[in-house]
């Protein structure tokens, strides 16, 4: 038999499932054969971990939580405001609210603003000019002042 | 007490007959869970997540199979959607787990010929385990049920919903990508 046909049984020659035949082929190939030899021992060192596999204990308070823990789920479901269908009517009402408030905020503002932009932009005008005249600080009222140190001095 | 008269007293809220059914099978959905998960505490919780549903659900089941069929379904179900949902972790964890296998061995140099042993085992059974998550899902559950579960074929084939035959096809090639895999791994080695 060759190696790669044994390396194909292996699992199944380990676990006793192959024909009496077949498993004395392997047997003595893997008497012969180092390499095989040692793939065979390390499958079977590491396959029969399954074999030792300790079954758990429960933890003796389980029921105890578990019991809790549906309490605290039926708890949470009572609250009306946990429950699905609340969810599912109450949602689209807090959006529309929102929305309609956020428009009537909107227009309330923008109609504000109107109102109040022609003042605002007299009081802009109003304290540009005393700016100006007083302390020079628009240019196009202080050109004159300027041109005049600068063409007097020269005249 | 049958299955109908226990599912129809914890159909009325019954707690007494709730706390039969977990007695009863609480160890085999743990154990179930545990061959999946590999963690005592992740398939406690998981467990818990399983009795819930069953006492959410009760009123849904309506007793084709029998009971315990139904709970080791949803412990597989469960279990399979625990390790989906804690993929990112897990990554982590092994990232964690290399750190700490790191350290250990370099603590275990100077150790006894037992801790040696015990080191070994941890890594043959990690490298086992790993082979055994890498299985396609459906052979997987066969495989995990009958090797680490001893449940029978039948019982596979009812949990899975699937016939005898296809069960044994299951843990045929679940043996064979198992053999495959943990060659390559010594070929590596």
């Amino acid at each position: 038999m060759k190696c790669s046909e044994v390396q194909k049984k292996i699992i199944f020659y380990i676990e006793k499932e192959l024909k009496k035949t077949s498993s004395s082929e392997i047997e003595s190939h893997l008497n012969q054969c180092m390499k095989c030899n040692f793939i065979f021992n390390e499958m079977n060192k590491t396959y029969s971990i399954l074999n030792d596999v300790k079954q758990l204990n429960p933890n003796p308070f389980f029921y105890t939580r578990l019991n809790e823990k549906i309490k605290e789920i039926e708890n949470k479901e009572n609250k009306i405001i946990f429950r699905p269908s609340f969810v599912r009517i109450f949602q689209p009402i807090a959006v529309s609210f929102i929305l309609i408030i956020s428009l009537v905020l909107g227009i309330v503002i923008g109609n504000e603003f109107n109102e109040n932009s022609n003042t605002f932009e007299n009081t802009i005008a109003f304290d540009s000019q005393v700016y100006s005249d007083n302390f020079y600080l628009n240019e196009i009222e202080g050109e004159y002042f300027e041109n005049f140190l600068i063409n007097g001095k020269n005249e | 007490m049958s299955d109908k008269e226990l599912l129809d007293r914890i159909r009325n809220k019954d707690k007494g007959a709730f706390k039969h059914l977990v007695d009863n099978y609480n160890s085999l959905v743990l154990n179930i869970c545990n061959s999946f998960l590999h963690n005592f505490e992740d398939s406690q919780d998981v467990s818990q997540e399983v009795f819930i549903e069953v006492y959410k659900s009760i009123d849904k089941f309506r007793g084709e199979s029998k009971i315990s069929t139904w709970l080791y379904r949803i412990s597989v179900n469960k279990s399979l959607n625990h390790i989906r949902k804690n993929k990112r972790n897990a990554i982590f964890r092994s990232f964690e787990t290399i750190i700490k296998s790191q350290k250990k061995e370099t603590e275990n140099l100077a150790e006894s010929n037992e801790s040696e042993n015990d080191f070994e085992n941890d890594k043959r059974s990690r490298v086992l385990y790993e082979a055994l998550d890498s299985l396609p899902q459906n052979q997987k559950i066969a495989f995990n049920l009958s090797k680490l579960n001893n449940m029978k074929y039948k019982e596979i084939s009812e949990v899975m919903n699937v016939s005898v035959s296809s069960v044994e096809s299951l843990i045929f090639r679940a043996k064979k990508n198992l053999q495959k895999k943990l060659i390559n791994i010594y070929k590596e080695n």
